[in-house]
């Protein structure tokens, strides 16, 4: 897909007004590409990741995809159903007030700790990392439904 | 993780089900993610088109751009695994 017609199809009223956000479309569909080259396919690759180090698969969206750093890839795995925590405000804030991260949010400090904190309660109770989110914002807070 | 002791998930968990209404209540909120097996299982389009709901929900789907920008975008897809978010 050309950069001219991109442009085009930014200024299209009828479908999308916002330029970077098309082009995001053939950036992260090429990243998808690529793995899918290396690896069989993109669910393939996802499924790789365990647990403990699904902050990994954050990082790499961050880094290789575009415009999906930030809550923005975490928020797709969800969608798709793909396990995963998530910093929603209830959940940022239980663990910056129980002392488990500090500073930036998405630091590799933060979100290595996060990660090793819902790591230790999925070990406890077996259930998975987007249950424990929800319930973990469900003591905490003003308990905003995505979690 | 800084040098504090983490609060055990039964704890967390009997304080969301006292502030829910009850343990009944807490369960039916909760949603299970899918399997390994089924996340293998999604096709490359399906991951193509969450990202597109996520960047383009303000107007349309890009699966839905694609769709409306006729048949002059498909080309440019064609030979990949791309192919199938047309």
């Amino acid at each position: 897909m050309p950069d001219e017609m991109l442009e085009q199809k930014a200024s299209d009223k009828r479908i999308v007004r916002n330029y970077k956000k098309v082009m995001t479309v053939r950036d992260n569909a090429m990243m998808i590409k690529d793995v899918a080259l290396e690896r069989g396919s993109f669910g393939k690759f996802v499924a790789g990741f365990e647990k403990d180090n699904i902050t990994e698969l954050w990082a790499f969206l961050k880094k290789r995809g575009a415009r999906l750093g930030g809550n923005t890839g975490p928020y797709m795995l969800r969608a798709l159903g793909i396990d995963t925590f998530l910093f929603s405000r209830d959940v940022e804030d239980y663990l910056r007030k129980n002392d488990i991260i500090d500073g930036g949010l998405t630091s590799k400090k933060s979100l290595s700790a996060a990660n090793a904190a819902f790591a230790q309660w999925h070990e406890e109770s077996g259930r998975s990392l987007q249950e424990i989110s929800a319930i973990v914002a469900y003591s905490w807070g003003t308990n905003n439904q995505v979690a | 993780m800084k040098e504090s002791k983490l609060e055990s998930f039964q704890s967390i968990y009997r304080r969301a089900c006292e502030r829910k209404g009850g343990e009944r209540v807490l369960e039916a909120m909760l949603q299970a993610p899918l399997s390994k097996a089924q996340i293998e299982a999604i096709p490359d389009d399906r991951f193509f088109s969450g990202d597109d709901q996520k960047k383009c929900s303000s107007r349309a789907s890009c699966g839905e751009l694609l769709s409306k920008s006729g048949p002059t975008l498909k080309p440019y897809f064609s030979g990949s695994t791309l192919i199938k978010c047309c």
